[in-house]
């Protein structure tokens, strides 16, 4: 009897292998279009969500804005050998001193951020930190572990516009947990280093924002998504406490200048 | 795959009742269950133990309906969160991950037909043994 059912029990395992082995052979990625589009749910709640927020605040499209932040991302990704086009950076009109990711690469920065940063290095460690939370993939693993998939999978149909702008109230405006901070902030220094900046410059935006007192709302934005910055500015200094290279500036001065004047 | 054997003794109707309604317990809670095969396991494992001190015919289709989810919890439960990964895009949708999901359907299928009609057949007071899930419950469920 036990020599009747190990041998029946291995039969209903091969013939499920066989099964998966035969349909595996079908051409199921050309039949349901999925050859060229790796995620399509997360490509639709990128798509949305980065809709609804460009109604909130307009999109900065000038060309020297543009080429001038785009200059930055260029450099971080050639240093570390990124894809570019994973990367869908977005500069928005808006007071708020924040930077966040959604999903399908979408990167959106204000322009509060742009005018609080006192040297450029410092807004590439913060498109660093947001590039980091992308590469690891830490918006949908937050977004499955934190809505539920369902949720998700409703959202991307674009029949729920209550349910698209609570996510994205919460990814704009609430923190990943404490490992994926810390994962993002350890990959933006790596961004940096790789690309001769000295990481140093990210642990000073911490530091300087965590300093600000309580009556600018809207500088401390970013610190309220981004918490225990200064705990977090100190892993970074004392990882590169011994870093000696000579520190890289990705664009002149007076560009950089001339950035910041022409923000609104 | 089913075999309709001859039990050791004719079940009363009280009997058959309750095998019926393990089989049915397993159907309920797969629906309910979905998308997470474990619930559908608990389920029947919660009825299988409230149960155990029962006949030897309900004792033996309680534990045939729990043994014949097992193989289906494992392979469900790969299966979904195979799922999860490629929704998260942790991995490619490939034709492997399509091949398996469509013998899961196939075999989940095969098991919910195998069930109502167990279910069905039970109740009327007729020992139906499964392939392989029978001999199994032969060796856990013996006689005493």
């Amino acid at each position: 009897m036990i020599a009747k059912t190990i041998i029946q029990g291995l039969l209903t395992i091969l013939l499920f292998l066989a099964c998966w082995w035969g349909l595996s052979k079908f051409p199921w990625d050309q039949w349901l279009g999925q050859s060229d589009s790796k995620n399509a749910l997360e490509e639709k709640l990128g798509e949305q969500l980065w809709r609804l927020y460009s109604y909130n605040g307009q999109e900065l499209k000038d060309e020297f804005i543009v080429d001038t932040v785009d200059s930055l991302v260029n450099a971080l990704c050639e240093a570390n050998d990124l894809p570019r086009e994973n990367f869908k950076i977005h500069i928005v009109d808006k007071s708020e001193v924040n930077a966040f990711a959604l999903p399908d690469g979408h990167l959106i920065i204000n322009s509060g951020l742009i005018n609080q940063v006192t040297d450029h290095r410092q807004l590439a460690g913060v498109i660093g930190h947001e590039m980091g939370h992308i590469t690891q993939k830490h918006v949908m693993h937050r977004l499955v572990r934190e809505m539920g998939l369902a949720i998700l999978v409703s959202a991307s149909t674009g029949n729920s516009g209550g349910m698209i702008h609570d996510i994205l109230r919460h990814l704009s405006s609430t923190s990943f947990d404490r490992d994926e901070e810390r994962e993002a902030d350890s990959q933006s220094a790596q961004y940096l280093d790789a690309a001769g900046i000295n990481p140093i410059h990210l642990a000073d935006f911490m530091y300087m924002l965590s300093t600000l007192n309580s009556d600018m709302p809207d500088a401390l934005y970013w610190i309220s998504t981004h918490p225990d910055s200064q705990e977090r500015a100190n892993n970074i200094l004392e990882e590169y406490e011994d870093w000696d290279k000579v520190d890289q500036s990705i664009i002149q001065e007076e560009t950089w200048e001339k950035l910041q004047s022409v923000m609104p | 795959m089913i075999q309709i054997r001859q039990f050791p003794y004719r079940p009363h109707d009280y009997e058959t009742e309750k095998a019926s309604n393990s089989y049915l317990m397993s159907l309920i809670a797969a629906i309910a269950g979905l998308p997470l095969p474990i619930v559908n396991l608990l389920a029947t494992l919660f009825f299988y133990l409230s149960n155990r001190k029962g006949t030897y015919f309900v004792r033996w289709h309680c534990t045939q309906a729990l043994v014949s989810q097992v193989f289906l919890l494992g392979t469900n439960s790969v299966g979904f969160w195979w799922t999860v990964s490629v929704f998260m895009g942790d991995v490619d949708f490939t034709n492997q991950y399509m091949g398996y999901m469509v013998t899961l359907v196939l075999f989940n299928l095969a098991e919910f037909a195998a069930t109502i009609y167990t279910a069905i057949q039970t109740r009327k007071g007729i020992h139906v043994e499964w392939w392989f899930y029978g001999n199994l419950t032969h060796l856990i469920c013996p006689a005493k």
